[in-house]
């Protein structure tokens, strides 16, 4: 998986079009079918995953684009459609949270690639306990979230 | 009040929370008093930081269990 980091002082309007800035040096070599989550395939992942943006001079909107996730060394965990969340610092400045609805909680860290880090491995976790566990041993609650996970996520 | 790392992590587990980890990152969830698996989490993780956890983690833990800052500190 990759990691990219992108500094641009250029506002960021669609997703696709985050994805492309995220995943190449020069976004109009990139096909925007790259993207489309109906087509995702293995290879196509190898620029993708995870992405981390930061814009210039206003460090209060970072953000974290998912894409997919590395599950162990032949699988990845693949958004079904990628989505981008605000990284919001904190008033004392040490800190970025993610509200993350996939996982159904927020993720706080010192700076954007912990963050990035926290997120893979409690989504990887969440999927081998709620995904992979044993039904009968969860509650409602747990029911809800392994259904919106796999909803949300598919294993490839 | 900052919380020893240890002293959470070890409290939480005696509490009915499992363990889990994945690199430098730990994630505890909550089991119910008959064992079953609960959608409540929470994490920490043991990279850059210090011992302790801040102010402010702690009250993100706490979010993240559906408690108060106060019932969190008296909980752990």
């Amino acid at each position: 998986m990759s990691i990219y980091s992108e500094k641009t002082s250029a506002p960021i309007q669609k997703s696709k079009n985050i994805a492309s800035v995220a995943t190449s040096k020069h976004p109009e070599d990139v096909s925007l079918d790259l993207f489309n989550p109906l087509k995702v395939d293995k290879s196509s992942q190898e620029s993708s995953g995870v992405l981390i943006l930061q814009e210039l001079g206003n460090s209060t909107e970072s953000k974290i684009v998912i894409n997919s996730v590395p599950f162990d060394s032949d699988s990845d965990l693949v958004r079904r459609e990628c989505v981008v969340l605000n990284a919001l610092r904190s008033e004392c400045g040490n800190y970025l949270t993610i509200e993350s609805e996939d996982l159904e909680m927020s993720i706080t860290e010192e700076s954007l690639e912990e963050l990035k880090d926290a997120f893979e491995a409690v989504l990887v976790i969440s999927w081998e306990l709620y995904i992979l566990g044993d039904t009968q041993k969860m509650t409602q609650g747990a029911l809800q979230l392994r259904k919106h996970l796999v909803d949300t996520y598919r294993l490839i | 009040m900052a919380l020893s790392k240890r002293k959470v992590v070890s409290s939480l587990l005696r509490k009915g929370f499992l363990q889990r980890k994945k690199g430098h990152h730990i994630v505890l969830v909550y089991q119910n008093i008959n064992g079953d698996l609960s959608k409540i989490r929470t994490r920490l993780s043991h990279g850059s930081h210090p011992e302790d956890l801040s102010d402010y983690l702690v009250l993100n833990m706490a979010k993240q269990v559906n408690l108060h800052r106060k019932q969190f500190e008296q909980f752990v």
